[in-house]
């Protein structure tokens, strides 16, 4: 009976020790990222932005902080910009693609180095990380512009703020954006451009206009601007409209905009309003703005995800 | 003249109908919209309702869940409440800075109506006894994602105004009834809702305060 015991637990030991032997190790760290538009003011020392992808294995030592030497940004012209980690968040959520689990981890950065006035500005960035075992990792975010600007303009009153949307080739994205501006000055303001921290979306100053009805957040840029039609793919450096706004005055504006670059969805930006007053030509910068809230990983955006694959 | 009376009596025991509701934040939003016609959240079923979806369920089991879906992933519109930001009683402009916090597609949110369970708050939040396991075999499969960012804005504020920043969204709505069965059993029954957000669109307004 004793032998019979024995037998069987040397079975259970030994199939166990078999099972255990074909159980690899995951071998290698998968990342997915969703390329975005990255549009961000830096108005206070705490600013800081977050760049969210997916892994296979949130435990790889590629998303520990203490295993990182160096974080930062380059760019196909060998731009570098410095950066620092805040910290590394790592969800229980995961996106589901092909059967595979893939969890949401986030670094949350901030720029490596301080200006009072300096736009940094990657149409292609990178995010570069090398590790202390001197592994390193390189993955496309999307397009980076990043404006160093704690200027308080004290000409302009920002009243209302928010941009229309629509679903551009499968994608809910911003069409326009339409802003209401007060006049703080003694003087009159001539308002010649609107810019939008983006070089993939613009706004498209030909169609720059004031508005003298309401409009709202789904409403199409063609009817909003009494067109026949609307291309969002077209876009020239025309010369800008110039639109009067006088003293102790507000104005509503509305300005559609151009998709010209690869990313094709544009949620959170800052804009810059350029304007003359007093002879005197000056920039009045609105902060980001989440204007459309939503996820980067979903469905219609999925064949704009980029794959890497590295060692453990 | 029966008939009369059974009509009646099915009016004023639905008038007295009442299924206990435990839900998720949204049913605080301000207004819920269907894209479909005739569209309604759980906390809108009638006794009719119930009455028909639970007549619909496969008959009893031995153990575990039977379920109906009755709303698929429905598109619905919302508006959130105004969340208040800035008010500037004084004279003189002031400048702010305000952060808001956001969800990226903010996490499935759930309802349940009669004796079925759920957790609100921590890791198990959702519905209990793997009632969401089941229908994932029924329902669409929704992704979902809830990676949270927090925005800082600069604002100048006039003189006897405020600032607001209004919510409005997409989501959608998928719901049903459903019994849990013990030993042919059965032990709860009641009404499930998930609700998950897919997009917000925020807006940023300025208001004159009444002076009055």
């Amino acid at each position: 009976m004793k032998l019979k015991i024995i037998a069987l637990i040397i079975v259970i030991l030994t199939s166990t020790l078999t099972i255990l032997l074909f159980i690899e190790d995951t071998p290698y760290t998968q990342i997915i990222i969703s390329p975005k538009i990255y549009s961000i003011v830096k108005s206070s020392d705490t600013e800081s932005f977050g760049i969210t992808f997916l892994v296979n294995d949130t435990e790889s030592y590629y998303f520990n902080k203490d295993f990182v030497a160096n974080i930062f940004l380059t760019s196909d012209k060998d731009e570098i910009i410095p950066l620092n980690i805040i910290e590394i968040d790592k969800s229980v959520e995961y996106y589901p693609i092909e059967n595979h689990k893939y969890y949401y981890v986030t670094i949350n950065l901030s720029i490596g180095f301080k200006s009072d006035d300096y736009l940094i500005c990657l149409e292609e960035a990178y995010l570069n990380i090398t590790y202390s075992n001197s592994k390193e990792i390189k993955l496309y975010i999307g397009e980076f512009n990043y404006l160093f600007s704690e200027e308080i303009n004290s000409d302009f009153s920002l009243n209302d703020l928010f941009s229309t949307h629509k679903t551009i080739e499968g994608i809910d994205t911003a069409s326009g954006l339409f802003l209401n501006l007060g006049n703080l000055t003694d003087n009159n303001i001539v308002i010649t451009k609107i810019i939008i921290g983006s070089k993939d979306v613009l706004a498209n100053n030909f169609y720059l206009t004031e508005l003298f009805e309401d409009i709202n957040l789904g409403d199409y840029p063609k009817d909003i601007l009494k067109l026949d039609d609307y291309n969002f793919f077209v876009y020239g450096d025309y010369s800008s409209n110039r639109i009067l706004l006088r003293k102790n005055n507000e104005i509503d504006l509305y300005v559609p905009f151009s998709y010209i670059g690869s990313i094709s969805f544009l949620h959170r930006f800052y804009v810059s309003v350029e304007y003359i007053v007093n002879g005197e030509e000056k920039v009045f910068i609105i902060d980001d703005f989440p204007f459309i809230n939503t996820s980067c990983y979903k469905e219609e955006l999925e064949k704009g995800f980029a794959y890497y694959e590295y060692e453990n | 003249m029966k008939k009369i009376i059974m009509i009646s009596l099915l009016m004023f025991i639905s008038c007295f109908y009442y299924q206990n509701i435990k839900a998720s934040d949204y049913l605080t939003y301000q207004e819920i919209v269907f894209d479909i016609d005739g569209g309604e959240l759980l906390e809108d079923f009638s006794y009719q309702d119930y009455e028909k979806y639970y007549g619909r369920l496969q008959k009893r089991r031995f153990w575990g869940w039977i379920t109906l879906v009755s709303y698929d992933a429905e598109e619905v519109t919302f508006t959130k409440e105004t969340l208040y930001i800035i008010e500037n009683q004084g004279d003189t402009a002031i400048t702010q800075t305000f952060s808001v916090k956001t969800e990226e597609q903010v996490k499935k949110q759930y309802s349940v109506t009669g004796s079925l369970g759920m957790n609100i708050s921590g890791k198990e939040y959702g519905f209990k006894l793997g009632l969401e396991e089941e229908l994932k075999y029924s329902i669409t499969a929704t992704k979902t994602s809830s990676v949270e960012e927090e925005f800082e804005i600069k604002v100048y504020v006039d003189p006897m105004t405020k600032l607001i920043v209004q919510i409005q969204g997409e989501g959608k709505v998928s719901s049903g009834v459903a019994k849990y069965y013990r030993f042919w059993k059965n032990v709860k029954k009641g009404g499930w809702e998930i609700f998950v957000v897919t997009t917000e669109y925020y807006s940023l307004q300025k208001i004159r305060i009444d002076e009055t």
